[in-house]
């Protein structure tokens, strides 16, 4: 291939993906404007889509600067590299639109009818318990609990596996989720306080225990992954515990552990040192009538914690990111920042639902839901919904 | 209570999402300086003081994110506001360059800030390091997108 045809090649690319974006952006707009969904859900996915519209327009300006310059390769190569950004950017709103229509569709759907009713009520009970606003969560089902943030939209959709929908033990699991919300929503306060302050503790700690050559590279390290993905961890295991008490941490025990993972860095902090950390903050809150829960939860953390660990080059590493002193001090940081303790009112409920249940032995859908499937988390079985 | 055992992603995804967010926040702001750098080395002349103003912008915003990342780069950082985009820049550039040291860390992140500074001054003086660094945090986000994309498309 000659350097001309080269050129022409290059430019081609160039042009070709320019106006497929934009291409994609205005089918994804015409849908938008068909669709049915919500004019205040719609306003944010259009928005956001005129944005980048309007970025990709611009970036074809720069491509036309571009072509006419006597040097143009390095900038036409820049303008290319630019593209994926806009088309993960896309691939957000793509993912927040087909989002948005299943949960309409599954709303719709006459075989969810009943799982429908009863998330919507649990969902309203829940939000009420979490300080969260019920018309921004959108329940439905799909392969795994998880939630997503769907970019600039104060949206969230919340997921839960078709084989849990009529047996809702599991689902107290969603508080963690709803803590992601929670932390999302108070992004501004907690990147001004909360994460310098843990920086700074986990940055100083490792710097006294690591040796002098390798302290820096070692606390920057542990501070990168205990401020972008533990923290947020943390914050939401902590914020489950207060809200729903001993049977939130009686779910993560049995789900967490022996889950441990050899990915390094690692997303997710260690399930021991969660469970540790959900068990302190069910202790700080000192309830009432809790501490035979707290005990039997430790029993159990402790029994599974005797079994032999399996050494990894992750798991030594990730030692000096669990020193007690950094432990202590981030988690009392962590509970400091969770301005929520919904249990206090909800735990002289769940007693009572546990009273009720173990005598009816079903979930009444009549009454509050959310008591009685932490009830039924506490006597270790499950009941149907009537 | 074995009966209650599900799978649980748990927040694995929610974790992809917002990195992809912060990386591309990142990409886009580095890789529009280097767009803009690119285009006035070409030999670029802007008709008008509006359109030496948007380019000159592109550079401006890097360097104001290169500074966030000075002050992140600081191990007794207790104060300020510190996006989550500088955290990820000063950890990216200590990683890649292998800085083991605060000090020398945010030197080298003021030193291609006062480069992109000068360049926006006078157009000629030559700015190899601020390019080399905003090249590394342009190739390192798009590994993570790539990867953030593989994950989430479960490809």
């Amino acid at each position: 291939m000659s350097s001309r045809e080269y050129r022409k090649g290059y430019m081609g690319i160039i042009d070709d993906r320019l106006n497929g974006l934009l291409t994609k952006i205005s089918l994804l707009k015409s849908l938008l404007e068909d669709s049915e969904l919500p004019s205040s859900i719609l306003k944010g996915i259009v928005n956001s889509l005129t944005e980048i519209e309007e970025e990709t327009i611009e970036k074809q300006s720069l491509y036309n600067i571009a072509q006419k310059l006597p040097f143009k390769d390095w900038a036409l190569k820049r303008i290319l590299d630019s593209l994926p950004t806009l088309y993960a950017r896309l691939f957000r709103l793509n993912a927040a639109y087909s989002f948005l229509k299943t949960y309409s569709y599954q709303q719709k759907d006459p075989d969810l009818h009943s799982f429908n009713t009863v998330m919507k009520q649990f969902t309203e009970e829940l939000c009420d318990l979490c300080s969260l606003n019920m018309q921004q969560v959108l329940p439905m089902i799909s392969y795994s609990y998880s939630c997503w943030p769907l970019s600039e939209i104060p949206f969230y959709p919340v997921f839960i596996p078709p084989c849990d929908s009529n047996f809702p033990n599991p689902w107290v699991i969603l508080a963690h989720e709803y803590g992601h919300i929670y932390y999302d929503t108070r992004t501004d306060m907690i990147s001004r306080k909360l994460l310098p302050e843990i920086n700074d503790v986990v940055q100083r700690r490792i710097s006294q225990i690591v040796s002098d050559t390798e302290a820096y590279t070692a606390s920057r390290e542990a501070a990168f992954i205990w401020v972008k993905s533990w923290t947020p961890e943390f914050f939401s295991d902590c914020f489950a515990t207060r809200i729903l008490g001993p049977a939130y941490v009686a779910l993560s025990n049995l789900e967490l552990l022996g889950d441990e993972t050899e990915v390094f860095p690692p997303s997710h902090p260690p399930p021991t040192a969660r469970i540790n950390f959900c068990l302190t903050a069910l202790q700080n809150l000192q309830l009432e009538g809790m501490a035979h829960y707290i005990e039997q939860l430790t029993e159990d953390f402790r029994e599974v914690n005797r079994l032999p660990r399996i050494e990894t080059d992750g798991s030594r590493k990730l030692e000096i990111f669990l020193d007690q002193d950094i432990l202590e001090k981030c988690f009392r940081l962590i509970e400091e920042n969770v301005d929520i303790f919904s249990i206090r009112q909800l735990w002289p409920d769940i007693l009572k639902a546990k009273e009720r249940l173990s005598v009816e032995r079903r979930i009444d859908s009549h009454s509050q839901l959310v008591p009685q499937i932490c009830a039924a988390i506490l006597l270790k079985e499950r009941f149907p919904i009537t | 209570m074995s009966n209650c055992i599900v799978e649980i992603g748990l927040t694995k995804y929610w974790q992809l999402i917002k990195d992809l967010e912060v990386t591309d926040n990142i990409s886009k702001i580095a890789n529009d300086a280097l767009i803009a750098i690119s285009i006035i080395k070409g030999g670029y002349t802007p008709e008008d003081e509006a359109a030496k103003l948007r380019l000159e912008t592109k550079i401006t915003e890097a360097m104001k994110l290169m500074d966030k990342a000075a002050e992140a780069a600081s191990t007794r950082l207790t104060k300020g506001e510190i996006p989550l985009e500088a955290y990820y820049v000063s950890y990216f550039i200590s990683d890649k360059f292998m800085i083991s040291d605060a000090k020398e860390l945010k030197e080298v992140i003021q030193d291609a800030i006062k480069e992109l500074e000068d360049f926006i001054e006078t157009k000629e003086k030559p700015i190899d390091h601020a390019i080399k660094l905003l090249q590394e945090i342009t190739r390192i986000t798009s590994q993570e997108r790539e990867k953030s994309l593989i994950e989430l498309s479960g490809v």
